[in-house]
Order: C-alpha cells, then structure tokens, then sequence
C-alpha cells in the first residue's frame, strides 16, 4: 500500500497486478501545534495497543473470502469495496495516533455480533453472514503458533468425530468423508458445521493455495526423511569415543539419574511456556543458561570428579534415544577434552580453497585441513 | 487420573509428603481440603500451600514466581468447588445387561468403563447427564485395551452403532454421553477403585484375576492360584523415607530407612550436642579445680 515502488519484468507479477485507480483517503486535520516532548509522549501512548495490524489482518482475511465468490457475484463486488475501504480505516487508525477522533471499521464486517445489533432484513443478514471476515486466513497459522494449535487441535477433533460418526461408511479420516459420493444428510450437515466452526479460513486464496504447495512438497520430503531415519542403524554411533577410563559407582549413577529426570521435566515445562509467552531469543538464552548452571551445581555434588560424571551422563543419555542435551549441557567440555586426548589434540575442519577443493559447498570448494591444538596453544603459550 | 476421595487423598499427600502425579491438582486438593475440612482461611492456605511446595517440590525455589501465581489462581477458587468423597459408583443389573448385549468382551470393557466414568462425573456434578469427557489414551488405559487412539474411534463407533452413546452435535467436540444409565435399578457390582476398570468387568464375568496384596489393583491370576502380587509390588522395591517426630520438639522430621539410632530433629540434635560440650567442657574445668 504505497510501501514499495519497484519497477519489474517479472511476467507472473505484471500478469497479476491489477490496475486500480489511485484511493485518496479523506484525512481530518488536527489542530497544528509545534510537538513539545509532551506531545510526542502521549502521541506515544495513544499509538501503542492501536488496530493497524488488526485492520490488516481483517482486509487480508477479505481477500481470502473473496477467492471463495464468482467474480460476478455481489459478496465478491462488496468484499472489493471493503478491501479498498480497508485502506481508508487504516488511514483512519494511524490517525487516532494524532489524537483525532476517527471512525473505526463497522463491527458487522468482522463480527456475527456485529451483525445482530443492526438492523438487517433476514436476506441481507444471511449475506453479510457470508462476506464477514471473522476468521484469519489459512496461512496466517504460520505467523501465529496458537492459531496453528487451535487449528490442528480443531482438525483432530474433526476427524475423530469424523470416524466416529461415520466408520461403518468405511470413513478413516475427514478426507475419506468429504470425498464420499453419496452422502447422507448427516454427512452433509457435518461437513457444513466443520466448515463454519473451522477457526481459520481455507479459501483457496494466493497465499493459502502457496502454502499448500509447500506443505505438499515438505510432506513428502518429511516422510522421506522418516523412512531414511528409520533405516538408519541409530545405535551405529560408538559412543564410548566420548568417555575416559574412569569407573564409577552404581549409587552415583542412580542420583545422577535422578537429576536427569528433573532435568527433562523441568526443561520440558520451561520450554513449553518459553514457546507459549514467545519470550525473547536472548532472555529465553540466560534462563536456560540459569537452569544449566544449577543442574551442574547439583551434578557436581554428587559426583565432584568430572571424568566420572561425564562417563554416567554419557551412558545415561547416549543408552536411549532420547535427547543428549542433558550430556552436552553437563560436560560439554569434559567431553571435548577427552575427543581432543584420544585424536592427540588433532582437529580436521573445512577450509575454503580458491582451486582443486575436495568438495563443493554453497559455490564455494572446500578441502579438508588438519591442525593440533595442543601444540597450538603450546605455542601460543610459549 | 481418577480421585474419588479427595479428602483421603489430600491427607495422604500430607501425610506422604507426595506431590502426586499433577502437582497443580494435587494442590488445588490440598487447598479444598484446607478450606472445607479445617476451615482455614484464604490467606493461611496459601502459606501452607508455599510451605509444602519448599519441603517437596525440589525446583520451587527457581520456579517461584509461577508457582505463586498458580497459588493465588487456586486459592482464588478453593471455594467454587466442593471437595469431593465419593466411595464408588453403583452399577445395576439392567445396565450390565445392556452392556451384554455387545457380545464382544472389547466393546464391552469399553462401554463398562465409560459407563463407570459417566456415573462418577454424575456424582460429582448433577447437571452432568452422563457426559463423559475423559477420552484417547487415558480411556485405554482406565478400560485395560491394548490398541491404537486412531481404533479408539472405531470401537466408538460400534457403541454409537449399538445406541449405548449419543455423540455431539459440534464436529469438534470429542465428548460422549451414555445413555443407558439406570440410577433406580438394583446395584449389581459397586465399583471403589478406577485404576483398572476393565479388569474390574472381567473379574465380575467370572475371569481369573486377583486382587494384589500390596496395593489393591487387580492383575491377572495365573493358573495354580498362587498368584498374590501384580507386577509392581512383586519385585524388590525400595524402602521411602520414614516419618519420626523429635523427642523434644515434637516437630515430624525425615529419615533414611537405614537409619535406627536418630531421635532428634536436626536442630533439636544440634542444641543437644552443644549441651553434652558444654556439660563435658564445665566437668573438665571442674576436675582442674579439684587438682
């Protein structure tokens, strides 16, 4: 909306572009002041919480509606001239920003209530039923993680009941139903309450059809993914490459095993609540950081010797094929050192040649080198 | 999880001190049974609740501040709900007959087990009229079958078949409500304990299955009918942390099993090794003096 101007020759882009006459907002004025610092702080206050990425979303919303109408047909001319109007209430929100009093977006274009509270005939109710935008678009369930839980959840549900309902039709999934030929009368009636219950709208709108198109893609290369895990030998791993000579006793293996069990469930909670509070990257860093820390302060107390405590937390989370977290997390660096004593401090990593690598990455060739770290540091040292 | 005595289960949580499998409504229990068992106030609660969860929950120090806030919602609310004593759920011949009518000892275990889950949610609540919303895995495993969630469905399916359950109307809700249920009739079987509620079932059609010695959960028995234990309590298990109370304070304090010999909180002991000091120190200087 006037963000970008770019000139292209793309023919998909030149194709879809439609050419609309330029929409002039009619703008209120507000009185004309010279900002002081008080004025930019309560023009501040009024812009936080405001309804521009709601308005968008609704307008987005209508766009996704309206792939589900002819182009010839009313709901499909009224969600166009919504869709404009959407330009005018944002307008109108930035507005609000600046103190002026403007109008918001009428709550019948959004809300069944909406609808309720005015006056329509029956005929017009069922039509602005049909054009009202009260669901976010399919897609937007990969911007917003609770919208793709309540939608899977709702999905689920569905099928279950689906199965429930229909099983002695030879129905398995939802899928199997809305392909059924002959339908019965409950059939009908439930996939009619599944589409009007469905917390996100599945139009097949651009956006919608291409995030179809990549979960038709990645679904097949994630089972693919699956079937090569699967004939993979997991256990193939010599893990014992991470461990040192040193014994240890049962009693401290089964204390140790205890902190590891606190450990998963309590990571596991802090994880699921990091997720659901979208705590930031750095903060959500330090608490795990915090947990890490007291965790090893507890393991340390079991087991001062840390070559012993590194070859528990290794047979502990190397044994099952659960998470290894825990053993990285606890003696990282033990770990490290005893990879570094077994190889003599040699390490081989990737160096990136101009001419005859060894093997191509990203454009770029690449040659494998060697270098031994403790005589490095030696060096350094000395 | 099933708690049909709330009141039983909170004072053995105390007693144990055991956070149970859910901590939050184990809490929330203790909190009823605060509230309407000994009358304690809002505000006394919620420091017994603080001072259970330091003694027993190992992280709450680092977790505080979202177990305050779980403290205040449940404390909030101690008073909406009653705390529940349900003995058990009476079962009646019509509605084992009806049960018998599948003639299919899975579906059967099933609708049982539904059937029971439905009463209990009566009991509990009234207005329930037989809705049962306890579903997928939890319901396998209340109903002893061993099968996939995905063929949950389609024994569903049969009962809904059968006209034993009604299923709602919205497509996404996964509730049932049976309809078979016979409040005024006979009681044929009462049911007091939920952990295996389709062995219970088998155990009334005459199959061989034992109630442990231990703990009180029904196995299957094996042949000769010596079987006495289930597999939990069959092998070595370890022995929990004993409960003594100090002989000068009376406070309960904690004690390895291994340990015979300690009397005294840690406190009450540490006073009482400064006492013997002292004493021995005051006899010392006492025999110089004699010198």
């Amino acid at each position: 909306m006037g963000d970008t101007n770019m000139c292209t020759d793309n023919p998909i882009l030149l194709k879809n572009t439609k050419s609309l006459p330029a929409i002039i907002c009619l703008q209120k004025k507000a009185v004309k002041v010279i900002p002081t610092e008080y004025d930019i702080i309560e023009a501040n206050k009024l812009a936080f919480n405001d309804d521009i990425g709601t308005i968008t979303n609704r307008v987005t919303s209508m766009f996704e509606l309206q792939a589900g109408f002819d182009k010839d047909s009313a709901e499909y001319k009224e969600l166009e001239y919504r869709i404009m109007c959407g330009q005018h209430y944002q307008q109108c929100s930035i507005d609000r920003a600046k103190g002026i009093v403007a109008k918001p977006m009428p709550p019948y274009w959004f809300t069944s209530r909406g609808i309720s509270e005015n006056n329509f005939s029956e005929d017009e109710i069922q039509f602005q039923k049909k054009i009202m935008a009260s669901h976010k678009p399919y897609f937007m369930t990969y911007v917003y993680s609770n919208l793709k839980t309540e939608n899977n959840k709702y999905l689920r549900n569905s099928n279950s009941n689906a199965v429930r309902r229909f099983a002695k039709y030879g129905i398995e999934t939802l899928q199997d139903l809305e392909n059924y030929k002959s339908k019965t009368v409950g059939m009908k009636k439930f996939l009619e309450f599944y589409k009007l219950l469905s917390p996100v709208g599945n139009n097949a709108c651009v956006v919608n059809r291409i995030a179809w198109l990549f979960e038709k893609e990645f679904c097949s290369y994630l089972k693919r993914l699956s079937s090569l895990e699967k004939n993979t030998d997991k256990c193939s791993f010599d893990y014992s490459i991470l461990k040192s000579d040193t014994e240890y006793s049962q009693s401290n293996y089964d204390k140790i095993y205890q902190i590891y069990k606190d450990y998963t469930v309590l990571l596991k909670s802090y994880l699921i609540k990091a997720h659901a509070e979208k705590l930031d990257k750095f903060d959500n860093w330090v608490e795990i950081q915090k947990y890490i820390h007291w965790f090893q302060d507890r393991c340390y107390q079991v087991c001062c010797n840390a070559d012993e405590l590194n070859n528990i937390v290794i047979d502990i989370c190397y044994q099952s094929e659960n998470t290894k977290q825990f053993a990285w997390d606890i003696c990282g660096d033990v770990i490290i050192k005893n990879l570094l004593n077994r190889y003599g401090g040699k390490i081989s990593y990737p160096y990136c040649v101009k001419e005859n690598g060894e093997f191509t990455y990203f454009g770029k060739k690449f040659e494998m080198r060697s270098i031994n770290i403790l005589e490095e540091s030696n060096d350094y040292i000395g | 999880m099933i708690i049909l005595d709330e009141k039983q289960y909170a004072r053995r949580c105390l007693e144990e001190n055991s956070l149970g499998e859910n901590t939050y409504i184990t809490l929330s229990i203790i909190a009823k049974y605060y509230y309407f068992d000994c009358g304690y106030k809002k505000k006394k609660i919620k420091e017994l609740l603080k001072e259970f969860l330091t003694t027993n929950y190992i992280a709450f120090p680092k977790e505080e501040n979202a177990w305050n806030n779980n403290i205040e919602k449940i404390v909030n609310k101690v008073n909406k709900q009653k705390l529940y004593e349900i003995s058990g759920v009476k079962i009646t011949k019509a509605e084992i007959d009806r049960i018998q009518t599948l003639q299919n000892k899975l579906l059967e275990k099933l609708a049982f087990t539904m059937l029971c889950l439905a009463k209990f949610h009566n009991a509990k609540n009234e207005n329930n009229n037989g809705w049962v919303t306890t579903l997928g895995k939890e319901l396998l495993n209340l109903a002893n079958i061993n099968c996939p969630q995905s063929r949950l469905n389609i024994h569903i399916n049969n009962l809904y078949e059968a006209g034993l359950l009604d299923l709602p109307l919205r497509c996404d809700n996964t509730n049932c409500r049976i309809n078979f249920i016979d409040n005024d009739g006979d009681e044929e079987l009462f049911v007091s304990d939920f952990r295996n509620l389709g062995f219970e079932y088998l155990l009334y059609c005459g199959e061989n299955y034992i109630r442990c010695a231990e703990c009180g959960a029904l196995t299957k028995g094996n042949k000769n009918g010596t079987k006495k234990y289930c597999s939990k309590c069959n092998s070595y298990s370890k022995l929990g942390f004993k409960i003594r109370y100090c002989i000068d304070c009376g406070t309960p304090f904690k004690v390895a099993p291994n340990v015979a010999t300690k009397i005294r909180c840690d406190t009450c002991q540490h006073k009482h090794n400064n006492l013997n000091k002292k004493k021995w120190r005051d006899s010392k200087n006492d025999k110089s003096i004699c010198i």
